[in-house]
């Protein structure tokens, strides 16, 4: 009978990991390396535009002895909003905010969209005009109008940081000036994916420490471990680990007891996956004991 | 955005920059340029005559002005104080490494990326999903 117990024994691992959380972390690895291959090729656009603008110009006209020294805040900041993920820890989100000093209340002239990028020659109505629907172009006349004037602002805004460098200045300088404007751009999206990556990092390392504390937990309702030294004869048992509706890939490991090995049973699978089950002490109260299975 | 609170500064932060010249005047173009009333920059400019001991005074600065949202720092400059980069484990501000002119970017050595190496390990990760 008690060689039945222990053969219908039935024991449901704790399965803590969430794979979405482990997808999100290798999701944003991959995105903060992808976001700074693309930051690379962006600054060294404009290293080079930057490089020709001071062959055309001369270097005594670009360089770090011309930078305003005078009392000026930033052009471009950030905003920095906490996220509260499953009220974990804390996510820090980055927001761009370009040219903030033309924002004045209601035009919040800001943001990642803008910058890509509102060339010189493109403008709203520019856009507009390809659209072709006359109704729609004559509700978005104000709208564009505003915009054009952002737009006047930003190029004034542009063309102050630049002024530095004298009235007359090589169109390369204004191109660099774009790349390390839309590098910026990127870094804050690099920023963001890497709050992104080290809040998942955390979740998944924490869970994984948690887990390992208790592998395989026993439920109440069931027969507990100690039948496994009780039984009699030599032999093998077979285990079954189910796995929690969160591992929904981890299919149950059937595993064999070999019952010879009674005070300290080492198990072997029928698949891949083996390891031994060591008794820890009970924890949680009488009668339950826990055992935690050790892979190797 | 409903589930968002704000616990930071709403007012605007700035990035910090400890880099070569060319990526801070680039930068500096772009305006994130920044010079408060006790005349102090947001930014180093690193060259041959730079200490190391100037680099740590400005990253440990910059990492404690509160001010501050991101500091961008030139890898080859944060390898030089590694020790002080690779200690440093807050969210905010944040610690970006970036390419420079020379040296390309190495995702071996950030900063990051090697301290969320531990769950690339087989070992670790077979021994924590099984």
């Amino acid at each position: 009978m008690e060689e039945q117990e222990a053969t219908g024994f039935e024991i449901e691992v704790r399965k803590v990991v969430g794979d979405e959380d482990v997808l999100r972390f290798m999701d944003s690895t991959d995105s903060y390396l992808t976001l700074l291959d693309s930051l690379s090729s962006t600054l060294r656009q404009g290293w080079l535009d930057l490089a020709i603008a001071r062959q055309s110009m001369g270097a005594s006209r670009i360089n770090g002895a011309l930078l305003d020294h005078k009392v000026h805040s930033a052009a471009t900041s950030v905003q920095v909003d906490q996220e509260d993920v499953d009220s974990m820890e804390a996510q820090p989100r980055f927001i761009l905010r370009k040219w903030a000093s033309v924002a004045d209340g209601k035009q919040c002239y800001e943001e990642q969209k803008l910058g890509e990028d509102k060339l010189p020659g493109k403008s709203g109505s520019l856009q507009l005009r390809h659209r072709g629907d006359s109704q729609l172009s004559e509700e978005k006349t104000s709208e564009s109008g505003a915009q054009l004037d952002v737009d006047d602002q930003v190029q004034k805004e542009r063309a102050k940081l630049l002024s530095m460098f004298g009235t007359l200045i090589s169109p390369k300088l204004r191109a660099a000036q774009l790349s390390f404007e839309t590098a910026l751009e990127t870094l804050v999206e690099i920023a963001n994916m890497r709050s992104a990556m080290l809040s998942s990092y955390d979740r998944v390392r924490k869970e994984l420490d948690h887990q390992k504390d208790d592998m395989v937990s026993v439920p109440s309702g069931h027969t507990p471990p100690p039948p496994l030294p009780r039984v009699r004869g030599k032999g093998k048992q077979s285990i079954l680990l189910l796995s929690q509706p969160l591992a929904s890939r981890c299919c149950p490991l059937l595993l064999d007891v070999d019952l010879a090995c009674r005070e300290d049973p080492v198990m072997t699978t029928k698949d891949h996956r083996c390891g031994s089950f060591k008794k820890k002490a009970p924890k949680r109260g009488a009668g339950e004991s826990y055992w935690s299975f050790l892979p190797t | 955005m409903a589930n968002r609170a704000q616990i930071a500064t709403n007012n605007s932060a700035l990035i910090a920059m400890i880099a070569d010249e060319d990526t801070i005047v680039g930068l500096l173009m772009a305006g994130v340029g920044n010079v408060d009333l006790r005349r102090k920059t947001n930014y180093l400019i690193v060259d041959s005559k730079t200490t190391v001991k100037q680099i740590e005074d400005a990253f440990k600065e910059f990492t404690t002005r509160e001010d501050i949202a991101i500091v961008l720092i030139s890898q080859y400059v944060a390898n030089m104080i590694r020790f002080l980069v690779d200690s440093y484990n807050k969210p905010v501000p944040a610690i970006l490494e970036i390419p420079s002119k020379d040296h390309p970017y190495d995702p071996t050595q950030d900063s990051v990326l090697s301290r969320v190496k531990y769950l690339f390990s087989a070992e670790s990760v077979a021994s924590g999903r099984r």
